[in-house]
């Protein structure tokens, strides 16, 4: 059963491999297929990618003979007026039993503008939920263009009926009320405004009745047994009459027949226990057919209907031009639905027209095909998530669409497992960890990253990590089966093995000694990159002195550029090196000078200065203007692999906000913000590197520095008065560095002695002392408890210290020096 | 006392990169009555001397009945005690300044008969005191002290920061050790095996090693604060990492002296520093002031 169900889904188009190609108006296009699974029972998701435009293009195939699989109508928070995102959908609609699979949007949907501001947020034209018209078909994109049949094929509406059928057509649409008299009227609407001399039906997908005109709303509910759909007729009973301009809610089963000028004089003779019967037929336009429909949405165009391109391709810009798509089609049997969305506004998809978008439905065996809401509103979603790049840059709420579910019972047992790759080919000596997705036994994915699992394959074609988690491909090149098993639940996948060049993930990376980096070695094929264990390859270094690999991971021994060249087998590839080791585990990152201003013109005189010890102020004169701003720019490298960049900052000017821009190495500049800072106190940003370079990059090393921008908070600044920012600290911290309690020697130019400090005092020396030399002491906690300033080589009172470890840290115009030193 | 938490579970995360030591028990032992730091461990693990932050009082929590007695309120009085042998007594010391030199007089507390007398009057480079049989040895000065009973050939030992040297004592004569020559100028944490036959201590620039009576390197096993001996075999130690101003991490580890393998008891962001052994038990304390106590299995 299981297997049935996920090979009877397979589509045609996931035969696509890397050199198939669709036949696009006799022209042979290519498309490369990405992603191909089964993403629910007879629920088959395919990710294609057609350079030549180029194209990316996501289709849902459903089989809709699977008996665990549905297809629902959605709409917008389940009222016709409101648009919701199709994420949120899938988590609202979600419940035992039917749970959501993914969607597609579906109407176009009123927008200001149209005219219709009244109505906004509801879908043009035809939208039926489970029997239950939330708007009726209309005619509101009706040109009559073309002549003879083409004006009987204009509008597309897609239909899923009582059997679980699809239909896609053109269709005339008619609703009537009949009275006990058998008089009847006319429905001109569904859930609209109900204007002079209609009759409005309106339902829960409102609540209420709408109208500026006076009239009669009659509320009626379906007699017990009855039930909605089309071609239907429902008998109902009147349960109250309401008079006036409209307003009035619904409640529960209720349906209100709203009635202006002739309407309301029809309904004005009903009275409260009255039967009426409310009829809805549905009838295609070219064959006379007549669906029992339970689902509707309506597109602007019958793109193709009996596997032929209509004239609707040509005949109306919207569908013509180049665009982003939506699309909606149907084999011929109606037993298979097709849903399809092409990026567009994407760096990797320019769109198409809906020809091409029916060309690629057609060879995926579609017989008709609606062209649907696209634009911003083109999406897809998937479990929860779209898989489309949206033209807006993100999600946009849609008026409805086409939600799958399944109705298979909740089951986490898995049965079935399948590697979430599609053409799956390795570079030689490459490792590749799967990502495998497990089904239970209808067919159901109910694990997209099954973390306990075993791979297995013939040696020929690889070998297997000692945990079964990662694939090592084999030397040479080589096709085979790769499988895999979970419990009881196994899968496989074809593999092909290619001989394929290697390369460094960076072409030159840092290296310090506290930040040991497996080195990243990778290799190409499409869009997938695969990694090479590390310690895999043969590795030589021009200069051994200057850093070690050990087991595939790099660490730098001392300052100093090298070059290092992997090898394995045939090929190799080779990276530069450069090692940096800070001494200290902070250092100053910049000595302030060479430091440039920028401010308003309004702010004059601003210079930053050097202050020592690595510290710096920037001073100038203040006066108000226009969101006052002063900055100081330099670019500022900073050293090695810094864990923490540290800036003290006390300020005697108000500040609204500042600003840092800074970049990761081959990034592009980015911007950190921070508030809430007090004037004449220390405020302390610490920035993690990681923020900057995100995890595990060590190719943004080094980081740089470009200027820090102080933005003025003009409530309590003086005009004319001049101002200082002192940056007490611009600091660099290196976690990996540690001070050690050692009395530092004398090749380091500087002595602290004696350690253990037993008689209160203890003593510094050497060269690198010079005036100004700042000497603080911390305890374990960070908390400063002593600061002094030596000028020369200097006893320092620690007699207020108690007994304990305690971190010195002696800045000094030559470097910087930590060590800790016990008291007893 | 408190016995606010058992962290058994712990023991999975804090053990273990070698398969013959295990955490089998990790639970807080902080005192009622707040913050305590710097605990000390009695001979047979039964109790446990502990101080403020900044040393000033000591107590001494007795596990058997979770009560807490006072031994002083004295400034520095909770810097490096010592229990007595046979743990009914406590030595500790006091500290003055006097003319703007620190003095230290040394005191000992009996805790069943809660007396106390002073052993030392206030004096100069007044050396941690170490028990013995029947009482106790220190160096003051230039002479060796011993209390009223202490047997005579008992060793002790201490190190002497300015001149980077170990002496080693046996009541008669002291011996100066110099392991390091002149590459080390100064010793800490400088303590004798429960067996007496070797010596832990921190060696500037080198970290921990176990030495011979004689001065001789029998170990070096790396870079810890506070080695103290657990058993005659093991080191108990902290590794502490800092950003040039703080400590950012913390942990208890166990060395071993013959392969000189390093087990995890504690996890780095947990702090725990100062380690006191005994008695197969490990007390420690965190910057916030809870102190806790790992208990071990070792098998070989």
């Amino acid at each position: 059963m299981k297997k049935v169900i996920l090979i009877g889904a397979l589509s045609l188009l996931c035969g696509a491999g890397a050199n198939a190609t669709i036949n696009i108006a006799g022209v042979a296009k290519q498309v490369d297929t990405l992603e191909c699974r089964s993403v629910g029972p007879g629920v088959q998701y395919v990710r294609m990618h057609m350079p030549e435009y180029p194209l990316d293009v996501y289709t849902l195939t459903i089989d809709l003979n699977n008996p665990y699989n549905d297809v629902n109508t959605f709409i917008g928070k389940d009222h016709a007026g409101t648009t919701e995102a199709m994420t949120q959908a899938y988590t609202r609609l979600s419940t035992p039993g039917h749970r959501t699979i993914g969607s597609v949007n579906g109407n176009f949907w009123i927008v200001s503008g149209q005219g219709m501001d009244d109505l906004l947020g509801q879908p043009h034209s035809g939208c039926m939920v489970n029997g239950e018209f939330a708007t009726e078909p209309n005619n509101w994109n009706r040109a009559n263009r073309g002549e003879g049949i083409e004006r009987l094929q204009e509008i597309a509406f897609v239909m899923l009926d009582e059997e679980k059928k699809m239909w896609i057509d053109d269709i005339y649409f008619e609703a009537r009320v009949t009275n006990a008299a058998n008089e009847s009227f006319a429905i001109a609407e569904i859930n609209r405004i109900r204007n002079e001399n209609e009759i409005v039906l309106y339902n829960h997908f409102t609540g209420e009745t709408e109208s500026y005109i006076d009239g009669v709303d009659v509320i009626v509910e379906p007699v017990e047994g009855e039930t909605w759909g089309s071609n239907k007729e429902v008998k109902c009973v009147v349960t109250r009459i309401v008079p006036g301009t409209g307003g009035t809610q619904l409640e529960g089963a209720e349906y209100a027949l709203s009635g202006a000028g002739t309407g309301a004089d029809f309904l004005n003779k009903l009275q409260v226990g009255d039967q009426v019967t409310i009829s809805t037929s549905i009838k295609t336009r070219t064959d006379s057919l007549v669906p029992m429909a339970r689902q509707m949405l309506t597109g602007n165009a019958l793109v193709m209907r009996e596997g032929q391109l209509t004239p609707r391709n040509e005949n109306e810009t919207y569908n013509s031009q180049t665009y982003s798509r939506t699309g909606i089609g149907m084999s011929q049997d109606g037993k298979t639905l097709y849903l399809i969305v092409i990026d567009y506004k994407s760096s990797t998809s320019v769109g198409c027209n809906t020809a091409t978008m029916c060309y690629i439905l057609k060879q995926a065996g579609a017989w008709n095909v609606a062209n649907m809401d696209a634009g911003g509103s083109a999406q897809m979603m998937l479990r929860g998530s779209l898989v489309n790049n949206p033209a807006d840059g993100k999600e946009r709420p849609v008026s409805n669409g086409f939600m799958i579910f399944t109705n298979a019972p909740d089951d986490e047992n898995l049965t079935h497992l399948a590697f979430d790759h599609y053409n799956l080919e390795i570079p030689a000596y490459a490792c590749f960890e799967p990502t495998i997705l497990g089904y239970n036994q209808y067919g159901v994915l109910v694990d997209t990253q099954v973390a306990d699992y075993t791979l297995s394959c013939d040696p020929s074609l690889g070998t297997v990590s000692d945990d079964g988690k990662r694939f090592y491909a084999a030397p040479q090149a080589t096709t085979g089966i790769l499988h895999v098993t979970s419990g009881n639940a196994t899968g496989e996948i074809k593999v092909t093995v290619k001989a394929t060049e290697i390369a460094m993930k960076n072409s030159a990376v840092l290296a310090d000694k506290a930040h040991p980096y497996p080195i990243e070695v990778i290799s190409t094929i499409g869009e997938n990159t695969y990694t090479y264990d590390p310690a895999s390859l043969t590795w030589s270094i021009d200069d051994p002195t200057v850093c070690q690999i050990e087991g595939g991971v790099l660490t730098g021994l001392q300052n100093g550029q090298t070059r290092i060249t992997g090898s394995i087998g045939d090929f190799s590839g080779s990276m530069d090196v450069t090692v940096e080791i800070p001494q200290s585990p902070r250092i100053p990152a910049d000595d302030f000078t060479g430091w440039t201003t920028k401010a308003i013109s309004a702010i004059t005189d601003a210079t930053v200065t050097p202050a020592g010890n690595g510290a710096g102020t920037l001073a100038f004169t203040y006066k108000s203007g226009r969101q006052p701003y002063v900055e100081m720019d330099k670019s500022v490298t900073l050293y090695s692999i810094p864990d923490t960049i540290r800036l003290l900052i006390h300020s005697e000017i108000p500040l609204s906000k500042i600003q840092i821009a800074c970049k990761a190495n081959g990034d592009k500049e980015q911007y950190l913000e921070y508030e809430g800072l007090e004037t004449n106190s220390d405020y302390l940003i610490a920035i993690p590197s990681v923020q900057i370079t995100g995890e595990n990059n060590r190719g943004g090393f080094p980081i740089t520095l470009n200027y820090i921008k102080f933005y003025i908070n003009t409530s309590g600044t003086t005009s004319g008065q001049a101002y200082k920012i002192d940056l007490k600290e611009f600091s660099l911290v290196y976690n990996g560095v540690v001070s050690g309690i050692e009395a530092i020697a004398g090749d380091r130019n500087l002595t602290l002695y004696p350690n253990p400090v037993t008689d209160g005092s203890f003593c510094l020396e050497g060269e690198a002392i010079a005036p100004g030399s700042l000497v603080r002491i911390y305890d374990r906690n960070g908390a400063l408890v002593l600061e002094q300033t030596i000028d020369r080589p200097s006893t320092i009172d620690a007699g207020s210290l108690t007994p304990d470890v305690y971190i010195v840290a002696v800045q000094t115009p030559h470097g910087n020096f930590v060590n800790k030193i016990v008291v007893q | 006392m408190k016995m606010k938490l058992t962290i058994a579970l712990l023991a999975c995360a804090a053990t273990l990169s070698a398969q013959n030591v295990s955490v089998t028990r990790h639970t807080e032992v902080t005192p009622e009555g707040g913050a305590a730091y710097f605990p000390v461990l009695s001979p047979d693990g039964s109790k446990m001397a502990y101080t403020s932050s900044d040393y000033t009082g000591l107590k001494v929590l007795d596990f058997t009945t979770g009560n807490s007695q006072v031994v002083s309120f004295s400034a520095g009085a909770g810097f490096d005690p010592v229990f007595s042998t046979d743990g009914s007594a406590i030595y500790y010391r006091q500290q003055s300044t006097v003319g703007g030199q620190k003095l230290r007089s040394l005191s000992e507390y009996n805790l069943d008969q809660k007396s106390e007398r002073q052993l030392i009057a206030p004096t100069r480079d007044l050396k941690r005191p170490a028990a013995i049989a029947g009482g106790m040895a220190v160096f003051a000065g230039n002479k060796l002290f011993k209390s009223v009973g202490a047997r005579i050939n008992s060793l002790y030992v201490y190190s002497v920061a300015q001149e980077g040297t170990i002496v080693v004592c046996d009541g008669k004569t002291s011996r100066v050790l110099r392991p390091y020559g002149n590459q080390v100028r100064s010793y800490l944490w400088t303590t004798l095996s429960p067996d007496g036959t070797k010596i832990a201590t921190y060696a500037i620039g080198k970290g921990v090693v176990v030495l011979d009576l004689d001065g001789k390197v029998l170990a070096e096993l790396g870079d810890f604060e506070a080695p103290a001996w657990y058993g005659n075999d093991f080191v108990a130690a902290a590794r502490t990492t800092d950003d040039g101003h703080q400590y950012t991490a913390s942990q208890i580890v166990l060395l071993d002296r013959h392969n000189r393998q390093v087990h995890n008891l504690t996890a780095p962001d947990e702090m725990g520093m100062n380690p006191s052994a005994a008695a197969g038990k490990i007390v420690y304390n965190t910057p916030e002031g809870k102190l806790f106590m790992l208990e071990l299995n070792i098998t070989k």
